[in-house]
């Protein structure tokens, strides 16, 4: 006879097995290092139950795409190639002409070279969800459980302090005798 | 009308809109200081309808009070002497010190830095104008696109 499973059983089934959504803010990262460890939650990575034909991956939503960073130039220089299959369709589009065309693009195809080239590849795909800003619709939002650290510290701007701050911050040196202040 | 004078010149002067011309004031005779009060100098101008009156006045330091001492009686410059070695383009607060409101740097006189950490400082300063954390001269009028959004710049 089919014993039926225990109460403490199903929970520990559900909280090994059951799909998270994580949530990741964008903001001032760098696409491609975070790409990395988003791929990592997609593929499922992060867990001890781990195989490749589990299918024990997550989903990861990310938010403020539109203010990822890249380093010194390459907002100038990092090109996108891309193909029609047509003759004379060969294109290169450099990264803030794809930003400003898409803003979300930049980050998918960092993750879409992160995620490897498996034939699970689109599936992970499939489970990531990009948003520009931080407007998620409700159903989305209503199923985050968890965030993922950011990787990069996220600098503040002078004019983002008050004028107290800055007033009030030690000072490094005095000012000579008889210095002009204007 | 501007007039533009180093300090420890001239305290006082009177201009008539006629016609420029200079008219030094007595010079107040230099105290002996006893007491650590710095005194600065802040240029005002005042206009009424025949003249305009330029003023140097004494003014206390805005930072009394906020400067760190170092802990031993060093020579050594201000970043030196309180082991800052290692700053950050994101140490906002610690480099605007060294800049003017539009970005340049202070002269190493002023600032008492020496030559390696000047160069440390200035380096550290362009990295923050490129990411856009501390203020820079403002463009002509045609910018780069590519220049509005987020960069940072890999240090060691």
């Amino acid at each position: 006879m089919n014993r039926p499973i225990s109460t403490y059983k199903r929970v520990q089934q559900w909280a090994v097995f059951g799909r998270l959504w994580f949530l990741f803010d964008a903001k001032w990262q760098n696409p491609f290092d975070s790409a990395e460890k988003i791929a990592k939650y997609l593929a499922g990575k992060h867990k001890p139950i781990y195989h490749p034909l589990s299918d024990v991956g997550d989903h990861v939503v990310v938010i403020n795409t539109k203010d990822i960073a890249l380093p010194n130039k390459e907002w100038r220089y990092r090109m996108y190639y891309h193909h029609t299959g047509f003759a004379g369709g060969s294109s290169w589009t450099s990264a803030w002409e794809l930003h400003n065309k898409d803003q979300t693009k930049v980050l998918w195809k960092a993750v879409y070279k992160a995620c490897g080239g498996s034939l699970l590849r689109h599936n992970m795909m499939e489970r990531l969800h990009l948003f520009p800003d931080d407007k998620i619709p409700q159903e989305l939002m209503e199923n985050i459980s968890d965030h993922m650290k950011q990787l990069r510290p996220v600098p503040k701007a002078l004019h983002e302090y008050t004028e107290e701050e800055i007033k009030n911050f030690p000072k490094v040196f005095e000012w000579p005798e008889d210095y002009v202040l204007n | 009308m501007a007039l533009m004078y180093g300090y420890k010149t001239l305290n006082r002067c009177i201009i008539s809109k006629s016609y420029i011309s200079l008219k030094p004031f007595p010079f107040q005779s230099v105290a002996l200081s006893i007491g650590k009060q710095n005194y600065l100098k802040k240029i005002i101008q005042t206009e009424t309808e025949n003249t305009i009156v330029v003023e140097g006045i004494q003014v206390n330091s805005p930072r009394e009070g906020k400067v760190i001492k170092a802990q031993n009686n060093t020579r050594a410059c201000p970043l030196c002497r309180l082991g800052l070695k290692n700053i950050r383009h994101s140490d906002v607060l610690i480099l605007s010190q060294f800049i003017n409101s539009d970005g340049t740097l202070l002269p190493k006189q002023i600032t008492g830095l020496c030559g390696r950490q000047y160069k440390q400082v200035a380096i550290m300063v362009h990295h923050a104008q490129l990411a856009g954390l501390l203020p820079r001269k403002p463009h002509t009028p045609v910018t780069e696109p590519w220049e509005h959004l987020n960069t940072y710049t890999i240090s060691k």
